[in-house]
């Protein structure tokens, strides 16, 4: 790249920024293919768009928002494709995640995350897996912060709920 | 604290800060209500498996990392959108174009005569269009048949357009019922002095008005 108006700003650390955005995609979509290709067409965005980004938007919220659309389109698309990939299996059949995962705490509750709507699924990844904060998470959305407050309180709800429901499920197997 | 504001900080706490700890009011309720307590419980394991979960997502290496010298420049990764916008309203604008041409072309209004008007014996047989009777001007054509007493009946008829016609209704309406030879009309004057059609005549126009 020569003569761009943008050789003069810092760069990023790019080895971190991709490692980032790979994690995000891939909590995003839970598949390592498709977060894959997620991560590397977000960050072909976000560099190629640099110049709109403001000076207080740091890169890593900068290409998050990007990854964040990029896995909303490879949602739309896997959901029009009705390609079964192993979580959809997971989301189709509540049985299976109770037979088959029940044992794996973390999964379990990757799999209820994946459950949630939308909006209450992008903003607990943001949080929660990401370790993004409120502000944070609301700049990537482009959405404001008492959005994603009330959005987590939802899915806080719902998660509490659901995992709190397959316990007393397990238990009463355990009896 | 009631119950609810408790919840409402459990999760504030949990949403602010995955591992802080509970305000002493908070506590306070929390040992009192059993409830609270269970509730307090949930959060608190939703949190930990939270932090597990980014915790493993942490040791998560990308396959890839980012090459910005394989991206090009804005200006060439721009370009495309900007003409495709243009393209884009260069075809609206025809289409919006062509619309108003053909609401505003020039129409020839076609005249047709809507169905025959009686025409028994009529010299020149031809049916007048709708409009060549709008414009014969007649304001009133008046029929006055009595079947009550035959002696009595009047019939009014006017030779319209070489037409007579039995009248009825406003101007814009004309029942032609039946022709009239005027050589054959022989008025006379009964005791009264009134002018009378013979009875062949008003035999003839009362069965044709009924």
């Amino acid at each position: 790249m020569t003569g761009g108006p943008h050789d003069q700003e810092e760069k990023p650390d790019f080895a971190e920024l991709s490692n980032r955005v790979y994690r995000l995609c891939l909590s995003l979509l839970g598949s390592e293919v498709e977060a894959s290709d997620a991560g590397q067409e977000a960050m072909v965005r976000a560099w190629s768009r640099r110049g709109s980004r403001r000076a207080e938007v740091s890169w890593w919220t900068w290409c998050g928002g990007f990854a964040v659309r990029v896995c909303r389109e490879m949602w739309r698309h896997r959901q029009r494709d009705r390609r079964v990939s192993e979580l959809d299996v997971h989301e189709l059949n509540p049985a299976v995640v109770r037979e088959g995962l029940s044992q794996d705490d973390t999964t379990r509750l990757h799999v209820s995350v994946m459950q949630l709507p939308r909006r209450q699924r992008e903003v607990t990844i943001l949080r929660f897996f990401a370790g993004l904060s409120v502000q944070e998470a609301a700049q990537v959305l482009g959405c404001p912060p008492g959005t994603v407050k009330s959005n987590l309180h939802k899915a806080i709800q719902t998660l509490r709920r659901s995992l709190a429901d397959r316990d007393k499920l397990d238990e009463l197997q355990g009896i | 604290m009631n119950c609810r504001e408790f919840e409402q900080h459990v999760r504030d706490r949990l949403i602010v800060d995955v591992q802080g700890r509970l305000d002493p009011s908070a506590a306070k309720h929390a040992a009192k209500c059993r409830s609270c307590a269970a509730y307090f419980a949930d959060i608190t394991t939703l949190g930990d498996r939270f932090e597990a979960v980014r915790e493993a997502y942490d040791r998560v290496e990308s396959p890839s990392v980012f090459d910005p010298s394989a991206v090009q420049d804005d200006r060439r990764v721009l370009r495309p959108r900007v003409f495709r916008f243009a393209r884009a309203g260069m075809a609206a604008a025809a289409v919006l174009a062509a619309a108003m041409l053909i609401r505003h072309w020039p129409q020839e209004v076609a005249h047709e005569a809507v169905g025959p008007v009686a025409r028994r014996d009529s010299p020149e047989n031809v049916v007048p269009a709708v409009d060549d009777l709008l414009k014969i001007q007649v304001p009133r054509l008046t029929a006055l048949a009595s079947y009550e007493d035959d002696e009595n009946t009047d019939i009014n008829l006017r030779t319209v357009g070489g037409i007579t016609v039995l009248g009825v209704g406003g101007p814009r309406m004309i029942i032609p019922v039946r022709s009239y030879d005027h050589d054959d009309e022989k008025d006379t004057l009964d005791d009264r002095g009134d002018s009378r059609t013979d009875k062949s005549d008003r035999s003839r126009s009362g069965r044709a008005s009924a």
